[in-house]
């Protein structure tokens, strides 16, 4: 309706209109015959010319009120606030800051210009007064490469100041201003600072370039190739002999390229280097391990002669005590050294078995360390590399010494499978029918275990728990009590019957000695009254299996014959005596027990040759070799 | 050469050799790339048979044979 619009701009904001306008204007207009609708409204004239206001609002009518959501946290129906009338339609950020503000101020700080000189010189320019002070000169730290400094912005602002030209007082400035460039500044004082930095070092370098100067090159470094080569053999064969097989690994190790078949190779030439040193190095005493015979000998009745000849150690181990020896069934000159601690005031954290070779005393050939001290070892007759181990806190531990020493193959669970003291020993036992391994343990607990080796895992079963008969005690009124009281007796050591795979003997701490069966284990067979100290050991005679010998901690040793509860024959020792064992071979060399060794000039003198004791016929010709 | 640059600078040389036959192109190469990665004029010289005399920043010069 273009006449309503015409009315609205002429009127400005105020959306005022009449019908009564409308109407002049059309007549004004076209003076047509004014068309009524028929509903039109019939007003009179005072009431036409009333002047209706409108007003416009930003509410806008089209917006649902009441809005009400449903609040889960409620339960029930909240008002929402109704959705606002705003339309964002351009976003621009930009970079200008009040120069008024805090971070102006920051800025201008940082450029080197106090803020508040900065804001008087710019309000005076505005008044066109003269500056009072100009702003300090900001010397921009001089690196080498700059060589004048300049004035930062700051100058801009008193530049329309200098430039308008107008101020008499400071004629010197403009002066020096109008000698500058643009960007400089017009103040006073301008310093210029100049430095170099110095040369990188410089050189000449003169040569000839042809076939044969790079041919001479290459022969060069081929050559050195080599003696580098020839050095780093000669360094290893010279540290070769007292230095042990671990640390010739290091070395040999040097080059990283080297692949794992050449390591293995390098391994088994560093081993035969090292067995040729020692046997050089003792050449003699393998001389005297073969041949040596005192002549002197024949004349001695019952008595020879011990020859010391090798000294084994391992530094590492120097502070733990020697528990247990074992010769390997297969290899000859290989025997386990077991390390440990007896002495309950001074414990060892931790413990190790060493095989040793004869040919070699430097150092042992397979270490293999555990968590607490060894107290008994067993090598597998068939399988030379399983050593079986009795630990002082009571696990046993396998090791396959063919396939690792670091840690063991099969180990005793620590909480349920394992005894509950001291395991004293150990023993393998010839295989199940299945083919697995199975083997005997004895311990302070007084339990006799029999573990079955499995994949994994050990299967334990308590063959025997050991006790006291007591006699029958008298009771408080007077009747005697035959309770058997169970005193679980401490096994100390067990030894099976060679030729009778049922029957073992066992040894206690209180110095008995029972002889139990694998298949009873409420009862044994038979008791004998040993020792009145600890038992440590008990060995079978090879050649007659009846006889079996024990030796204690009361300084005996005492032959016993099997279903004859007195023994035999008793030998006195002064120390303390541990273990008789019986060797293969005619020496022995039990040189880590010094003191024992000593001492066993007797007994080894029953070793060495057969002997005859005062003995009923029937059991003559005892060789205890 | 430092120890990094210097194998840098030969895996260059050796991939410029092998990519061009003439040396005066493998040695432009060398030369563009050296002053790419390590700044400053480098002078490149691959040839056989040439006797040279050259001022050099010490520390920053390799001299190498190349089969």
């Amino acid at each position: 309706m273009p006449p309503t619009a015409a009315i609205k701009s002429k009127q400005g904001k105020r959306g005022t209109k009449t019908t009564a306008e409308t109407d002049d204007l059309d007549e004004w207009k076209k003076s047509k015959q004014l068309i009524k609708p028929k509903d039109q409204l019939e007003l009179s004239d005072a009431e036409l010319k009333e002047m209706v206001e409108k007003q416009l609002s930003t509410v806008n009518p089209q917006i649902p009120d009441s809005l009400v959501q449903f609040s889960f946290s409620d339960g029930e129906f909240v008002p929402i606030p109704p959705p606002g009338s705003l339309i964002l339609v351009f976003h621009s950020e930009g970079t200008l800051l009040y120069k008024d503000s805090q971070e102006a101020r920051k800025q201008l700080i940082e450029e080197g210009i106090d803020p508040d000189t900065y804001f008087e010189q710019t309000s005076e320019t505005e008044f066109g007064t003269e500056v009072s002070e100009t702003p300090d000169e900001s010397v921009t730290t001089a690196e080498e490469e700059q060589t004048e400094d300049e004035k930062p912005e700051g100058e801009e602002g008193e530049k329309p100041e200098g430039e308008e030209g107008a101020q008499g007082e400071k004629p010197a400035e403009e002066k020096h201003e109008e000698e500058h460039d643009d960007d400089e500044g017009e103040a006073e004082d301008v310093e210029t600072q100049e430095t170099q930095t110095i040369p990188p070092p410089m050189a000449n370098f003169t040569s000839n370039v042809n076939q044969w100067i790079i041919y001479d090159g290459y022969q060069q470094d081929w050559e050195q190739q080599q003696r580098e080569k020839e050095l780093e053999r000669e360094r290893r064969e010279k540290d070769k002999a007292p230095v042990g097989r671990i640390q010739i690994i290091k070395k040999s190790t040097g080059k990283q390229q080297l692949s794992e078949i050449v390591q293995a190779k390098m391994f088994s030439c560093w081993r035969v280097l090292e067995r040729m040193v020692n046997l050089n190095t003792y050449d003699d005493i393998a001389k005297d391990f073969r041949y040596w015979d005192d002549p002197a000998d024949e004349f001695r009745e019952e008595e020879g002669t011990l020859l010391p000849l090798w000294k084994f150690s391992y530094n590492k181990t120097k502070k733990h005590v020697v528990t247990d020896l074992e010769w390997n069934p297969y290899y000859y000159d290989l025997f386990a050294v077991c390390f440990g601690h007896v002495d309950y005031t001074k414990p060892m954290s931790w413990g190790a078995v060493c095989l040793y070779t004869l040919k070699n005393p430097s150092f042992p050939d397979y270490i293999c360390t555990t968590a607490s001290s060894v107290m008994c070892v067993d090598i597998h007759p068939k399988y030379p590399y399983m050593i079986l181990l009795g630990l002082y806190d009571g696990s046993i531990e396998i090791f396959n010494i063919q396939e690792t020493c670091k840690e063991p193959a099969h180990r005793s669970n620590n909480v349920t499978d394992k005894h509950r003291g001291i395991v004293w020993e150990v023993k393998w036992v010839s295989n199940l029918p299945d083919g697995e391994l199975n083997f005997y343990s004895v311990s302070i607990d007084g339990k006799v275990n029999h573990w079955i080796v499995m994949e994994n895992t050990m299967v334990v079963t308590t063959i025997i728990t050991l006790f006291l008969d007591k006699e029958p005690v008298s009771g408080p009124d007077g009747t005697l009590l035959k309770a058997k009281v169970f005193f679980s007796a401490c096994a100390s050591c067990v030894k099976f019957h060679p030729k009778n795979s049922t029957i073992f003997l066992v040894g206690t701490e209180d110095g008995l000695i029972y002889k139990c069966s694998t298949e009873y284990s409420s009862a044994y067979l038979l008791t004998y009254k040993a020792h009145q100290m600890p038992v440590y050991r008990i060995d079978f005679n090879s050649y007659n299996t009846d006889i079996f010998i024990s030796c204690s901690g009361d300084w005996r040793i005492k032959i016993w014959e099997d279903n004859r509860l007195g023994n035999v024959t008793t030998l006195k020792l002064s120390p303390n005596l541990r273990l008789p064992c019986k060797a293969p071979k005619k020496q022995q060399h039990l040189d880590q027990w010094t003191l024992q060794c000593m001492k066993l000039d007797r007994i080894l003198s029953l070793v060495r040759e057969p002997v005859t004791l005062t003995l009923p016929p029937d059991t003559s010709g005892i060789e205890e070799s | 050469m430092p120890e990094d640059t210097k194998s840098d600078a030969i895996d260059l040389v050796v991939t410029a050799c092998e990519k061009f036959s003439s040396s005066s192109r493998a040695a432009r190469m060398i030369k563009e790339e050296m002053d790419k990665k390590f700044g400053a004029p480098f002078h490149v010289l691959v040839e056989e048979g040439f006797g040279f005399e050259i001022s050099y920043i010490q520390s920053r010069t390799c001299y190498m044979f190349l089969e």
